[in-house]
């Protein structure tokens, strides 16, 4: 499956004029060193892990495979010269777009620079319920002994999404339920949109999905909901909680399970500047 | 005869209405799926990556030390970057 490009890694190293100017580096977004050397040995060019979706962010979140073609810019930043999204396995044309993007490179006049692209602002997604359809599950998140809220603020926390919050009274500890939309790493499935809530100690209260699938798009069911529920249910958002994908994964929705945990793991940022934001005691 | 071309016409016209309505449907989920992804003349701010564990590796990459590195201070003209995951 892999041979295409690591044909087109070998055609570059045999090439006298590419071998020592292009180089193939593959990061492999929502993975760690573990997933890296499982795989490892399909690949004949360094994989590198981006575990935390850091890469994948400051790319702008594409689906995979995303070919980038680009040239040191200065002071660490790259200048893209070509880029492809998905399969490209003519590996003739692959080449050629290589040859291309050489050229490219080192006539450095070709290039102009799209202006606003180091602060490029991030494509927001569109949640796919109405506002009555969302406030309805956010109610139902913030619930605490089976009563719903009667009164629900919303805060928005900018590139951390929308927050909201309910104090279900004065002993009571304040609830909030935070709203995630993230693009998946990968071409053939939907993204992800789910509400987690918690309180303000940080400690996880519900899960509830408003979009979330597996292989072939089919929605999570009743059961892959549970588990989910159930790998938080009790524990802390405010310690880092390694995924193991053999353990903690939905079956058939690997990647999707990463970024709930991903996305569940910044409720220490979110929780900050809601401190900030007064809505949470020191 | 008549008939039989104007049915044959009209058979023509209505095809090519539906062929030019999917044509329409699939280049607009193609330029969606391209939407907002990085294009020739963007910048990716500095960064850095782990250097890889295995030493094949780091002598392709002319890297000698361990810990992180910047993919952009490489002595190359070009890098390719395929982003992907192995899940």
């Amino acid at each position: 499956m892999r041979s295409y490009i690591n044909e087109l890694y070998a055609r570059i190293e045999k090439d006298a004029e590419l071998k020592n100017n292009v180089k193939i580096i593959g990061i492999a977004v929502g993975n760690n060193t573990f997933d890296i050397d499982f795989v490892e040995k399909k690949y004949d060019f360094p994989i590198i892990p981006d575990d935390k979706f850091e890469f994948h962010q400051l790319v702008g979140e594409p689906p995979t495979p995303f070919f980038i073609f680009a040239r040191p810019y200065g002071k660490g930043r790259l200048l893209v010269v070509d880029s492809y999204l998905g399969r490209l396995e003519d590996t003739n044309k692959l080449f050629s777009m290589v040859n291309n993007a050489f050229k490219m490179s080192t006539a450095e006049s070709d290039i102009t620079i799209n202006k606003k692209t180091d602060d490029k602002a991030k494509e927001e997604l569109v949640l796919p319920v109405t506002e009555s359809e969302l406030m309805e599950k956010v109610s139902q998140s913030m619930a605490v002994g089976g009563k719903r809220p009667d009164k629900i603020e919303k805060i928005n926390l900018k590139e951390l999404g929308d927050v909201y919050t309910w104090a279900p009274g004065r002993s009571a500890r304040r609830v909030f339920a935070r709203v995630v939309a993230r693009k998946i790493p990968c071409v053939d499935c939907h993204d992800v949109f789910y509400i987690y809530s918690f309180d303000d100690t940080g400690k996880f209260i519900n899960f509830i999905p408003i979009s979330i699938s597996k292989l072939d798009n089919e929605e999570w069911d009743a059961k892959d909901i549970n588990k989910m529920q159930s790998n938080f249910t009790g524990k802390s958002l405010l310690k880092e909680r390694p995924f193991n994908p053999k353990v903690d994964a939905i079956s058939s929705a690997t990647i999707s399970s990463k970024l709930i945990y991903n996305s569940m793991g910044e409720t220490g940022l979110v929780m900050r500047k809601l401190i900030d934001m007064g809505y949470i005691k020191r | 005869m008549k008939n039989k071309v104007k049915i044959w016409k009209k058979s023509i016209i209505v095809a090519s209405i539906l062929l030019g309505m999917n044509l329409f449907h699939q280049t607009g989920e193609a330029a969606d799926a391209t939407k907002g992804l990085l294009r020739s003349g963007d910048i990716i701010p500095a960064f850095s990556v782990p250097v890889p564990k295995n030493k094949t590796d780091r002598s392709y990459l002319m890297l000698k030390k361990s810990g992180i590195f910047q993919p952009a201070e490489m002595d190359v003209k070009l890098l390719i970057i395929e982003v992907l995951n192995v899940y």
